[in-house]
């Protein structure tokens, strides 16, 4: 039997697309909306007062970037390949950054200005891809010590 | 396969929740907003909005510039506003005036930026909502940059002096994008200075010499501008050893003593420390006319008295002599064409007087020879109320002249024909309203000694 080059496999994007169900956007949708929530409720008790909150929202986006992963593992019954967690990981900051527009529109009706030229695409999409890679060699690091996780 | 789809949406909804409720509990369940207008000063009452409970900070403002259509002028207007519901206070800090003023400053620099945003309007007249909104944003990027170096460079105002220079600075912006200068200028005393905020008017008589001047108690400091009216002539070198002395007798610490002479004019710059750690900046300029104190003072035991030095400096060493000249020549043309009772200045000429020189009456300006050859002279009555002038009164030997107060600031003219050829003495001062029906009236008088061609424009 032929088996695919485990690197090569993690390429690809067919098995995630094939996979894709709603489930898999409602769980970045519950999560951009609880970390907003959990940001607002920083800012209302005050907590802004000591630190950015602004820096807190990213730094929490990739602390919870890793919940995807874990819930479509347990709703997949497999882990998604690289490219897919890749998407999955776009797929979360564009729809944090979406209800965070709609939360701003709600309340001002306004937008808030970001910074949304090509080249801070591109940081994202590369910034995403290298956080990914950290996490495959922690993971194959584990692995080594037989401590598997996700 | 596990079916997290109920805690999933259970998340969301939980979440929808809490973004539904903070901004309910931020406007008070949509209580009713009073926005403030600036002209109007802040009260603590102005602060209904819940405050944060871990905040660190005692108070907040939430004020922001809003654009309007005049349906008279069909032109946008900006008016800054504050947010009664969004701005709040701790209960513990509602008897802190130092902290309402700090909070009141950044409602200022909302105002100042509102004037910005107006003069755009008024250079730009005829652009549609969107350009002028457009506007709007960049002024508002610019207004919230200055709010927070605001905070950041006053600590929150916990540090009094960079939160008393911000102020000082805030002030005096405003005025620029406002009708007054901010430059008072004494017309009697011939003094001109800036102050970034209205001074208080104060004139009196301190050992026989008349004084008049303006001080402003703010910032934390006392700015004060005094000119004497020199009664006899001056010895430069006697004004210096008695400046010495004027600080010696006060017990004043001098840190710093300058002195300079240019053209029979002292010019001297005293640095000095009290028993009460106050720093007192002096800037004298003596002349054989005049004395000119410019003052500043503040407290040196707040540690770091950077910005009180920057204030003390901008104020005192923007005091000049300024020519009054014209200032009276408009006076004296206004004073021809509402042409004044004649009846009165006869009237005034057949009265009997007697003089005591009881009290020094006032505060002259310099005499000034207009270009037909009458001689003016600007006199102000120093501690007597309008109210209570009859007419003042000019002796030139020969004549008398009466006139009653007016608008123009009692200011006495001589024809040229009546003036004396060569130099002169007149006695100028004033008769009270309650004396006008006494056979033989109370003037209170001082002597002026004219120069006839010296003076002549």
């Amino acid at each position: 039997m032929h088996t695919k080059d485990p690197f090569l496999a993690s390429l690809e994007v067919k098995p995630f697309f094939n996979a894709l169900s709603y489930r898999d956007f409602l769980t970045p949708i519950s999560l951009s909306v609880f970390i907003m929530a959990l940001i607002k409720t920083f800012e209302f008790v005050g907590l802004d007062d000591y630190w950015d909150l602004s820096y807190t929202m990213i730094l929490i986006a990739f602390l919870f970037m890793p919940i995807n992963h874990i819930v479509y593992r347990l709703e997949h019954k497999r882990q998604n390949n690289f490219m897919g967690r890749v998407i999955h990981d776009i797929t979360f900051i564009l729809l944090l950054i979406v209800i965070m527009q709609i939360h701003y529109f709600i309340l001002t009706s306004g937008f808030m200005l970001m910074d949304s030229s090509f080249s801070f695409v591109i940081l994202i999409f590369i910034i995403l891809m290298g956080y990914e890679l950290l996490i495959a060699l922690l993971k194959r690091l584990l692995n080594l010590f037989s401590w598997q996780i996700l | 396969m596990a079916n997290l789809v109920k805690p999933k949406v259970g998340i969301f909804i939980f979440s929808i929740f809490v973004l539904i409720l903070i901004p309910l509990l931020k406007s008070k369940f949509n209580a009713p907003v009073i926005f403030k207008q600036w002209k109007e000063k802040l009260s603590w009452n102005d602060f209904q909005g819940l405050p944060p409970i871990f905040s660190r900070y005692s108070a907040a403002i939430n004020s922001k510039i809003f654009l309007e259509l005049d349906s008279f002028t069909k032109e946008y207007h900006a008016y800054a506003r504050q947010n009664n519901i969004l701005s709040w206070v701790k209960t513990s800090d509602t008897s802190s005036q130092y902290l309402l003023d700090h909070e009141q400053y950044h409602f200022n620099i909302t105002e100042l930026h509102a004037r910005i945003m107006n003069q755009y309007i008024a250079e730009n007249p005829g652009l549609s909502f969107a350009d002028y909104y457009r506007q709007l944003n960049l002024v508002n990027v610019d207004r919230d940059l200055m709010q927070n170096q605001y905070d950041e460079e006053s600590h929150h105002s916990v540090n009094r002096t960079n939160q008393h220079f911000w102020e000082y600075r805030i002030d005096s912006l405003l005025i620029t994008y406002s009708s007054d200068s901010g430059w008072i200028t004494d017309n009697y005393a011939r003094s001109s200075l800036y102050f970034a905020s209205k001074p208080h008017f104060l004139e009196g008589v301190n050992h026989d010499n008349a004084f008049r001047g303006y001080y402003l108690n703010k910032y934390g400091m006392h700015l004060s501008h005094l000119c004497f009216q020199m009664t006899d002539k001056n010895d430069m070198k006697l004004i210096r050893t008695n400046l010495s002395d004027y600080y010696e007798t006060r017990k004043l610490n001098i840190q710093s003593f300058k002195t300079e002479l240019n053209n029979n004019e002292l010019h001297a710059f005293v640095v000095t420390e009290d028993t009460v750690n106050s720093f007192i900046y002096h800037k004298w300029i003596i002349n054989q006319k005049y004395t000119y104190m410019t003052e500043a003072r503040f407290p040196d035991n707040e540690g770091d008295t950077i910005g009180y030095g920057k204030i003390a400096r901008s104020f005192i060493n923007s005091f000049r002599i300024a020519n009054t000249d014209e200032y009276w020549l408009n006076q004296f043309q206004k004073m021809n064409a509402t042409k004044p009772d004649s009846k009165k200045t006869e009237n005034a000429t057949r009265q009997c007087y007697y003089a005591t020189h009881e009290k020094l009456p006032g505060f002259y300006g310099e005499p000034i020879f207009t270009e037909s050859g009458s001689l003016i002279i600007p006199y102000d009555v120093i501690n007597v109320a309008d109210s209570l002038l009859g007419y003042n009164v000019i002796f030139t030997g020969q004549y008398s002249f009466g006139t009653a107060p007016q608008d123009w600031n009692h200011l006495f003219s001589i024809e040229p024909d009546l003036i004396p050829k060569d130099s002169f003495t007149i006695e100028l001062g004033y008769i009270l309203r309650s004396d006008s029906a006494s056979e033989c009236k109370h003037f209170f008088g001082q002597q002026l000694k004219v120069k006839s061609q010296v003076m002549l424009h």
